[in-house]
């Protein structure tokens, strides 16, 4: 018989196949096993920190396990881990100057882990953006805008950026500029609008409502009507309270002003004549 | 909760004689009412107006509030027949059964938040003494029908102000502010149908004085009494202050005080208190 047709027995020996079965069976129960381990911490920990948290973990730990059973089963088919992990060196040199942007976005999303500034279900406002959060992912924060718009916001922008979160404490306090006329008497406004925060029920009696005189404008005197309200009553006391001191004023006979200019021909002339017309011309007049 | 001693109120209303409808002449506006299926009754409790009407497998409840001088006007009561339609009310709420039961229980409540009060002025009680505060809160009223989730309504008669207790603004709680001033002898007090009377005497055992500006009153853990002359109370509160300065102790008693005749419970608390004797932070129940 040819030598070309006499198989090369050595491929197929036992001890090769063995470990390749053994390989193969490594990889299976570590992905069996880190299904199994992922579920059980994630069960321990559902109580203990938050969902986003929980997920976190049960990531790192599923991920750990397989990576475990994979080493074993690349040992097992005989490829030296040194030469493996010095190639990884290199691609993760390579890796980490392609990816600096997601790393430091990972980096970032593990700092907003442990720092917690907002949680799933807060509303904040990031730039011009206000939206209720999602999820806060390993690279981006998730919000769903109040128009119903889905927008992702990379967690280093959050790092970086102010983020207001409207909903971390339980009151808030609604600021509320009106301008009265400058024939009106300030005292008789000021007890006029405190009478309309006290009459409205969703107005916080304590604290209590605040008034500050602005200053005095070019059409008007300005003033601040500062009530609080709970933050899920906030909207209607903010829609309902402008109604009621519009109310309020026009019962009271207060004037709030239109802006208005006063022109004048000159220092010493008499203001410009004002002639009514019956909507015809003079000149067409017979 | 059905009361003790049941007053029970009958009409029948024939619909094709509208006008020789049964008057009714209630002593209270809380009781059991007996309607038949077609029978629909009217409420006027100063500015709230509301009528149930039974249906044989629906109760409709209708009501609206009337723009009045709370102070002046919110004494005048009554229950009547209601012989015209329950269309164009400002909020309507129907509850759907099998079959309706024949007995409506109406009955008063106290207020399901904590209720802040001050007093006409602040008062300091010094180390050693003890001073005695009444105070008047807002009512509820409710109604149920014999079933396991048989509550049909529970709502204020007057709708108080919302407020905030707490060290700062971010961490307290939401009561209700009372419209009235805490006073130190009952005869100062305004006595109104829709509010109900606590008697508090504080006791500071302390070592120094105890400044009293404003009072948070654990409201849903009171029970409502009823004395002889239809006014409503509820058990006494003792807050006793302590050598640590920041708790206090707060203890119940089972009945009103002695300024309430013979009086008769018509309404449980709504939430049970942990013991009778409870044990608060200072910061908790004064401002």
């Amino acid at each position: 018989m040819p030598d070309w047709l006499t198989p090369d027995v050595a491929w197929f020996d036992f001890a090769t196949v063995a470990s390749f079965a053994r390989a193969v069976l490594y990889v299976v129960l570590g992905i069996v096993l880190a299904r199994f381990v992922a579920s059980v911490t994630q069960r321990l920990l559902d109580t203990r920190l938050s969902d986003h948290q929980t997920l976190i973990v049960r990531r790192v730990v599923y991920y750990a396990v397989m990576a475990l059973f994979f080493v074993s089963a690349l040992r097992e088919l005989g490829f030296s881990l040194s030469v493996l992990l010095g190639a990884a060196g290199i691609a993760s040199v390579a890796i980490g100057f392609a990816s600096q942007t997601s790393a430091s976005n990972l980096i970032s999303g593990l700092f907003l882990l442990a720092e917690r500034p907002f949680v799933v279900g807060d509303i904040i406002t990031i730039g011009g953006t206000t939206g209720e959060v999602l999820s806060v992912d390993l690279l981006s924060v998730k919000l769903r805008t109040f128009d119903n718009l889905y927008v992702r916001i990379p967690n280093e922008s959050v790092i970086k950026t102010e983020v207001k979160t409207l909903t971390r404490f339980p009151i808030r306090r609604y600021d509320l500029l009106v301008g009265i006329a400058y024939k009106e008497d300030i005292a008789r406004a000021r007890e006029v609008l405190f009478q309309v925060a006290e009459r409205n029920p969703l107005c916080l009696e304590e604290p209590k409502p605040l008034f500050i005189f602005q200053g005095f404008g070019d059409s008007a005197l300005n003033m601040q009507l500062s009530v609080w309200a709970t933050r899920e009553n906030y909207l209607e006391l903010r829609n309902t309270i402008h109604e009621q001191i519009k109310q309020a004023f026009d019962t009271a006979g207060i004037e709030i002003p239109f802006p208005h200019r006063s022109l004048y021909a000159g220092s010493a002339t008499e203001p410009f004549p004002v002639r009514l017309v019956d909507g015809v011309a003079d000149a067409a007049k017979p | 909760m059905p009361l003790s001693d049941e007053r029970v109120f009958c009409i029948r209303v024939n619909s094709d004689c509208l006008d020789h409808l049964v008057k009714l002449n209630p002593v209270n506006w809380w009781g059991n009412f007996n309607l038949s299926p077609g029978d629909a009754l009217r409420w006027t409790l100063g500015p709230l107006m509301l009528a149930v009407q039974r249906r044989a497998s629906e109760w409709r409840i209708v009501w609206c509030r009337a723009d009045v001088d709370v102070e002046t006007d919110v004494d005048k009561w009554s229950v009547e027949p209601n012989s015209g339609l329950l269309d164009g009310w400002d909020n309507t709420e129907r509850h759907a059964f099998r079959d309706t039961s024949s007995t409506l229980h109406v009955l008063p409540r106290l207020a399901d938040r904590p209720v802040v009060t001050r007093p006409v002025a602040p008062f300091t009680v010094p180390a050693g003494e003890s001073a005695r505060l009444f105070v008047s809160t807002p009512l509820w009223v409710s109604m149920a029908v014999d079933h396991a989730d048989g509550r049909l309504l529970d709502m204020p008669i007057v709708r108080p102000s919302d407020t905030w207790f707490g060290v700062d603004t971010q961490v307290g709680e939401l009561c209700y502010a009372s419209q009235t001033q805490g006073r130190m002898s009952l005869e100062d007090l305004p006595l109104r149908l829709h509010r109900a009377i606590t008697s508090v005497h504080i006791e500071n055992e302390a070592e120094a004085g105890l400044r009293l500006e404003r009072l948070s009153l654990t409201v849903p853990y009171l029970s409502l009494f009823a004395d002889r002359n239809g006014m409503l109370w509820t058990q006494d509160v003792t807050v006793q202050s302590g050598d640590h300065r920041d708790a206090v102790t707060l203890r119940l008693s089972e009945q009103p005080p002695a300024d309430a005749e013979e009086p008769v419970m018509i309404n449980g608390p709504r939430k049970e208190p942990d013991a009778p004797v409870l044990r608060r932070a200072l910061s908790a129940l004064f401002g």
